[in-house]
């Protein structure tokens, strides 16, 4: 592995601050449940040539980056092996879960038979996880796909959300999703409208598994323009 | 481990498939024939061998731990069971190029997820929980055996048939100084010339009917398949991992976990549609997994399990 | 859709079989272990292939059967790896395309060749000169296909050449390959077998056999190109093709030999059970015993 020279350059003005008093406070407001959090997403952090996204709702954050295609001297296949290093999880479970979930979306839009023999290299940090880290992590790596220049089918979105009794809250934070009856996340390729990866965990009654995944497509969906606008205005910067 | 079969073999599969008729004579919903056994190994507390159609193999052991925890590290009551899956001689290049370690983790993982919930469908597991700070820990070992093909499901079905077989030991409970608990176990007072440590101890067994089953279920061509064989699963398009928990008593399912793996796109109609067949496989099973635990009798000593 | 959850088999394939009379009892004085010495009086004989001399002794270095041919003593084994003789018919897969040459796994100790000028190609000889480079190669065999071609030669180190010269032989198109120990297939003059129940079947020598809707020759167009079939295998042909699949896993399973007697014989007799069933293990251990039983009677009244 190469070292990275980083100058991470997100103006301050584009990261909102963690009021750390608030924290302690039990939330007066109630948040909407239909919304995201609050959230921001950019395509390209680094200066260098490498494609790499930040993504960030309410207070998980999670920055992604892709090296390659280069070639490896030992893969000589006749499509591009994809690698992925995961870092910030502390559950070597989760760790295990979402690596698998992570490559197995990335695998299915990526065209791999364009790039023969090449090793394609995915390094994502998770800096704090406030829940939603997986849908966090997979927005980031699509953005940092569609920066990198990979040729790739569609971009992905994804979405976390979780059923509380009869309500579905919209990408809830740990302290939100505490008690919940199940939740999922939920990738999409929008111009497809075929689902990516899909990890439903819980205990979900098979009748509303229909619901569940319905709502969470509805908010996948909902994201597009944010990620689109960000994507355009990386394209802009680098002209 | 994959198998290489030309485009024409591929062509010939994929059309029975869709209608219904694969290479084997089997309709699409269909398993192999399953061989359960359990009590194999002596070392462990509980295990279990399965065998799916003669060649994908999975033994499960499980080994009992008795754990001191620090209460205030973890106030709520956490799930006891831990899995562990050995991949000793596969390397899968299915998953894009992964080794057979990671692979491992990724499936026990997923185990994990499914059984998150399991204190609330195996109703006796809360008295893991012996006393403030001491419970009992289930380490499950699982060992791929032979592969040739789904072997989640053997799992899922070995996992179960281990925990049947579990026997866990009672323990007393006793104040002991500095506020700490002293933990031993129970035998039932005997009397006679018999001494303490040669009274059998009291054993108490899970309650599985509510176990999940983890299923995989492929899609190849625009048909679902279950239970693949691995010339089946060069052909799949896409793979979901569903794990279903049934409640018997009222007919009602609940999905513990869906994954989406493999890579592989999939609609909305497909997903559910998959979900579905699950489920019906999940009750067919159930039914057979329940006689057969019932109606096993023990290997007679001297036959070794690998026949 | 049942499903049967079941507990190991109390007898295993071969106890089953080895209790019919269909078994042919090998003499016990002549099976060796490795290590074993082979005869009483090795200044009479030769050394041959399995044994090797310690101390003046003729001793095996496997465990198996032995033979002795005039002064020749040798020891065969049952699970030898498939050792090519001139004349045989073998399916084949092919791994790699090379420059001229095609390499094919014959599930032999090296794989075989398949040089560019020993296959018939499409439209006559003077296609040859536009095929040599590897990506035309490509075009009429490439990595992964099957082949059905007979061995021409055998070289010192046991490399087979073979070629498909022919139009019996050529690429395989649509059908289901199935597996079996290579000492289950008994030499004889024919090879490929049209079914009266409407498919085909190659019976490779080399443990390879093919079932398929429609022999290669049948499919010959004028030109000497193959029509390539993607249409649909009729359902009918398709039930056909997968219960003789069954059949000879079956066969296989229970150590029968697989010849145009025996696949007949299995099919028949299967009739009654559903495709699945067979393999299940009380419906196949049965099928396997009589078919045995039949078998034998059918080659003991022939003699």
């Amino acid at each position: 592995m190469p070292t990275i020279r980083s100058n991470l350059s997100i103006p301050l003005n584009e990261l909102s601050r963690i009021a750390d008093d608030q924290k302690e406070v039990d939330q007066t407001k109630q948040r909407d449940s239909s919304k995201f959090r609050p959230l921001c997403v950019k395509c390209g952090v680094f200066g260098t040539q490498d494609g790499s996204g930040y993504a960030e709702f309410g207070n998980t954050r999670v920055l992604a980056q892709i090296f390659g295609p280069d070639g490896d001297g030992k893969w000589e296949d006749s499509y591009a092996k994809i690698t992925l290093n995961l870092k910030g999880v502390e559950d070597e479970t989760k760790l295990a879960e979402y690596r698998a979930e992570i490559i197995s979306c990335i695998s299915s839009v990526i065209f791999v038979q364009k790039y023969p023999g090449k090793v394609i290299d995915i390094e994502i940090t998770v800096i704090s996880d406030d829940g939603g880290a997986l849908s966090t992590a997979l927005t980031a790596v699509s953005l940092a796909l569609a920066h990198s220049g990979i040729e790739h089918v569609g971009l992905t979105t994804s979405a976390h959300v979780v059923l509380r009794n009869d309500e579905y809250i919209t990408d809830p934070s740990t302290s939100e999703s505490e008690g919940v009856i199940g939740g999922v996340t939920f990738s999409f390729v929008p111009n497809l409208g075929q689902s990516t990866g899909i990890n439903l965990y819980g205990r979900v009654p098979i009748e509303n598994v229909k619901n569940l995944l319905e709502f969470a497509r509805q908010k996948a969906i909902s994201l597009v323009p944010v990620i689109h606008k960000a994507i355009v205005k990386s394209v802009d910067e680098m002209k | 481990m994959e198998v290489q079969i030309s485009d024409d073999e591929k062509l010939f599969l994929i059309h029975g498939v869709e209608s219904d008729l694969r290479n084997d004579g089997r309709s699409c919903e269909d398993f192999r024939p399953m061989i359960l056994e359990r009590g194999v190994l002596s070392g462990t507390n509980g295990s279990c061998r399965v065998q799916l159609g003669q060649t994908t193999d999975v033994l499960a052991g499980i080994k009992l731990e008795l754990e001191s925890f620090d209460t205030i590290a973890y106030p709520k009551p956490r799930q006891p069971i831990y899995f562990h899956v050995d991949f000793t001689a596969n390397a899968s290049t299915q998953f894009a190029g992964k080794g057979g370690d990671q692979y491992g983790e990724e499936v026990a993982a997923a185990f994990h997820a499914a059984y998150s919930r399991s204190l609330d469908f195996i109703p006796n597991l809360s008295k893991t929980l012996v006393a403030e700070g001491y419970r009992w820990k289930i380490n499950m070992d699982v060992s791929i055996l032979q592969w040739a093909g789904s072997f989640p499901d053997a799992i899922s079905l070995a996992v179960i048939g281990a925990l049947s077989d579990l026997e866990i030991p009672e323990v007393e409970v006793a104040p002991d100084d500095g506020g700490k608990v002293s933990v031993v176990l129970k035998r039932p007072r005997h009397g006679g010339n018999m001494r303490d440590e040669e009274v059998p101890v009291e054993m108490w067994k899970l309650d599985v009917t509510k176990c999940p089953l983890l299923l995989t279920v492929s899609k190849i061509g625009t048909a679902n398949l279950v239970d693949c064989c691995p010339e089946e699963e060069s052909c799949i398009r896409a793979q979901l991992l569903v794990g279903i928990s049934q409640n018997p008593e009222e007919e009602k399912y609940d999905v513990t976990c869906v994954k989406q793996l493999g890579g592989g796109l999939l609609e909305m109609e497909s997903v559910l549609e998959m979900i579905e067949l699950a489920q019906k496989a999940t009750k067919g099973i159930y039914e057979a997994l329940a006689k057969r635990l019932k109606t096993e009798e023990r290997r007679k000593p001297g036959h070794s399990f690998l026949l | 859709m049942s499903y049967e959850i079941s507990g190991p088999p109390l007898i295993s394939p071969w106890m089953m079989l080895s209790m019919s009379e269909a078994r042919t009892d090998i003499d016990e004085t002549k099976i060796v272990i490795p290590g074993q010495p082979v005869c009483d009086a090795p200044q009479q004989f030769m050394r041959g292939h399995g044994t090797y001399t310690r101390d003046g002794e003729i001793v095996s270095s496997l465990s198996g059967v032995v033979q002795q041919l005039n002064r020749l003593l040798m020891v065969k084994t049952i699970k030898q790896r498939y050792a090519g003789e001139v004349g045989d018919v073998v399916v084949a897969r092919v791994v790699e395309v090379q420059s001229k040459r095609w390499k094919c796994d014959v599930t032999s100790r090296l794989h075989a060749n398949l040089p560019l000028g020993s296959v018939l190609l499409p439209g006559g000889d003077f296609r040859r000169k536009d095929v040599e480079d590897e990506e035309k190669m490509s075009e009429f065999l490439k990595k992964g296909e099957l082949i059905c071609a007979e061995v021409q030669q055998v070289q010192h180190d046991g490399t087979l050449m073979l070629h498909t010269r022919n139009n019996k032989y050529g690429k395989l198109q649509q059908g289901i390959m199935i597996k079996v120990p290579p000492h289950l297939i008994k030499k004889s003059k024919k090879h490929f077998h049209t079914l009266p129940y409407g498919m085909a079947v190659i019976i490779g020598c080399n443990g390879n056999v093919w079932v398929t809707p429609s022999l290669p020759e049948t499919t010959v167009e004028e030109d000497g190109s193959h029509i390539t079939e993607f249409q649909k295998v009729p359902q009918d042909v398709r039930l056909a093709m997968i219960r003789v699949a069954a059949c000879i896993r079956l066969l296989r399973d229970y150590s029968i030999a697989i010849f145009l007697n025996s696949l007949t014989t299995c099919y028949e007799m299967s009739q009654p059970y559903d495709i699945k069933e067979l393999s299940e293990q009380d419906t196949s251990s049965r099928l396997a015993y009589l078919i045995a039983a039949r078998l034998m009677q059918e080659f003991s009244s022939q003699n």
